[in-house]
């Protein structure tokens, strides 16, 4: 063990570990983290040999970002790799109505959907600040998707964010501020349209090629492939089922899961029983298999989680695993996977 | 004499013709050529430093031999450690000869060259360790990031045993790996009590090596093993690969400079003096 194995981005020159750090728990998503197990989790990360931390401005309105910058400051900044997103404001309000959604506990700001260029120079600008770092290698365009804005109001969304993050992105890749810029989504379709009208290095596609959706497996993952666009799968448990299976208060995609979900997740875990393998285990390895992804991203909350996740990623699976889940028709049958 | 002592607890003297330094080459064309006292002395008059610790640089008793008659005849080198065949049958003999003249104060077997990692837990090798003791003799330890692992396993075994573990056991500083290297080093700072040298960074650093790519390396090696337990080297000649003499010695000042002035003191001569009894 000990090391973690790395791989090239797309055409970028960066070098991502397989396993990235998702920084989204480090904001208090779903409940909050003490500073003190927030550090150590990074820390634990870094001794581990990860090299990879994503971040966002709304991951707990700046806290991910600052808590990650805070406890990276002592890893030279060469030994890391370091995304973060633009899209949002956060503007600063009355502490009683501090909305986060899923975040809690949070600083008194208020994300406003922000895509023009100057918003967005404003953002990168303020994430440096948070961070205290002295650059971010990789921005995202945050959630320029049908998932977050609906479908009524997300062509508006993707023009504001072509004609303004685009441009101010760009200009950042030219001038070597940032080494690659791509877009940060839960779902793929908007991504065709991202690799038709833009240059952008890679995609950060959340939740959408899993153990529970491989429909990203049709088009998506073979145009990345040829195109030399390097592909990070966050979400490889869905936000939480195909970590605790389909337990009480288990949720899909930051929601509690449906029962088709569950039932699938069910006969997911079946399987998995039969041949020896932690559902977990199975879930965090499968996205790697495809030739086009670069990385996997899980957040983690606690040193714990990260030595959890490093065994996971590393837990032996018997290649019968793999057919035994096509032959069920639970995983596309397409699907890259060793031989068994 | 005046001031605090100023020792280099690292460097090296080969003359070619000797013909048992097996690492070096002609493609290391800058230090494929002698380096005896007389290249050393003016720039230690230049740097203020007062005292060596000439080190072994080839993998056999006849070179100990070569560096402590050197030593005998160069008032500046204050100490040499050289290296015997610690798992050999008749290491104990050998080593007892070799403590028998006054500058011997350490052995340092080549860890880093021999192909097993396991090397260093081999029964024999732990017998030749308690031989060193034994003697009064300090343990160099020539390791990588590879061997940190089984390092702190081999000293459990020796708590008795001084250890000066080599240039901050060579962190991949040009490669950027941080992380293992940091989690091993604390493991083996919290566990033993060996020092480490702060030297050769630079060579690990690569050509475009500076101050502030070596902090985060030097800071974390000052925060685990606490300024007793730090002790400066050059590694000259290797050091001119990438730095002059002078330019280390000046960023490894610049790197302390946050420290007190009696805690620079100790890790730019007092440390060495305690871990080799000089």
């Amino acid at each position: 063990m000990g090391s973690l194995a790395s791989r090239r981005l797309g055409r970028t020159g960066l070098l991502l570990t397989e396993l990235g750090f998702g920084g989204a728990p480090l904001g208090n998503l779903f409940t909050p983290v003490l500073e003190a197990a927030a550090r150590r989790a990074v820390t634990a990360a870094v001794e581990a040999g990860v090299g990879y931390f994503d971040t966002a401005p709304l991951y707990g309105h700046g806290l991910s970002e600052s808590r990650l910058g805070e406890a990276l400051r002592a890893t030279p900044r060469e030994a890391f790799v370091l995304s973060t997103k633009v899209g949002r404001r956060l503007e600063p309000c009355d502490p009683r109505t501090v909305d986060g959604g899923a975040y809690v506990d949070l600083p008194p700001f208020r994300p406003v959907f922000d895509y023009s260029y100057d918003g967005v120079l404003r953002s990168v600008a303020t994430s440096l600040a948070r961070l205290g770092l002295e650059r971010i290698d990789i921005l995202f365009i945050h959630d320029i998707d049908v998932f977050t804005h609906g479908a009524a109001l997300q062509p508006e969304r993707y023009r504001e964010a072509l004609a303004g993050a685009y441009p101010a992105l760009d200009r950042l890749r030219r001038e070597g501020t940032v080494r690659a810029i791509g877009v940060g989504v839960n779902e793929w379709q908007v991504c065709l349209r991202c690799a038709e009208d833009a240059d952008f290095d890679c995609f950060l596609l959340a939740g959408r090629y899993s153990l529970l959706d491989q429909r990203a497996l049709d088009m998506f993952l073979p145009l990345c492939a040829r195109r030399g666009i390097g592909v990070i799968i966050g979400g490889p448990f869905n936000s939480g089922i195909l970590a605790t299976g389909a337990v009480p208060g288990a949720t899909y995609d930051y929601r509690p899961a449906p029962a088709e979900i569950r039932a699938r997740t069910r006969a997911l875990e079946r399987i998995c029983r039969a041949h020896g393998t932690p559902l977990g285990a199975a879930a965090l390895q499968f996205p790697l298999f495809h030739p086009a992804v670069a990385a996997v991203i899980a957040g983690m909350r606690s040193a714990d989680e990260v030595e959890h996740n490093l065994a996971l990623l590393h837990h032996p699976i018997p290649g019968g695993l793999w057919r035994d889940l096509k032959a069920e028709g639970l995983v596309h049958p397409g699907a890259p996977t060793p031989a068994g | 004499m005046a001031g605090p002592r100023l020792v280099d607890a690292h460097q090296h003297f080969w003359r070619l013709e000797r013909g048992d330094y097996a690492w070096l080459t002609p493609d290391l064309a800058p230090i494929y050529r002698d380096f005896g006292p007389g290249d050393l002395a003016p720039l230690l008059a230049q740097t203020g430093i007062r005292e060596t610790v000439l080190v072994q640089a080839a993998p056999t008793v006849a070179e100990t031999q070569f560096l402590l008659d050197v030593a005998s005849t160069t008032p500046f080198v204050a100490g040499v450690v050289g290296w015997a065949p610690l798992d050999a049958p008749d290491a104990a003999d050998i080593v007892a000869t070799l403590a028998q003249h006054p500058a011997l104060k350490g052995l340092r077997p080549m860890l880093q060259d021999i192909h097993d990692p396991d090397w260093m837990l081999r029964a024999p090798v732990g017998q030749g360790l308690r031989t060193v003791e034994a003697f009064g003799l300090a343990f160099d330890a020539l390791v990588r990031p590879a061997h940190l692992r089984n390092l702190r396993r081999l000293l459990a075994n020796h708590p008795g045993l001084r250890v000066v573990v080599d240039h901050g056991a060579k962190p991949e500083i040009a490669a950027g790996r941080f992380g293992p290297w940091a989690a091993d080093i604390r493991g083996l700072a919290e566990e033993t009590r060996a020092w480490v040298k702060l030297s050769g960074l630079v060579t690990e650093a690569g050509p475009d090596w500076s101050v502030e790519r070596l902090r985060p390396y030097v800071e974390h090696l000052l925060e685990h093993f606490g300024p007793q337990r730090v002790i400066f080297g050059s590694d000259w000649p290797v050091v001119t690969l990438r730095a002059g003499y002078a330019e280390w010695l000046g960023a490894a000042e610049t790197l302390l400079a946050g420290l007190e002035r009696e805690t620079r003191a100790r890790i730019m001569g007092l440390n060495a003096v305690e871990a080799y009894r000089l």
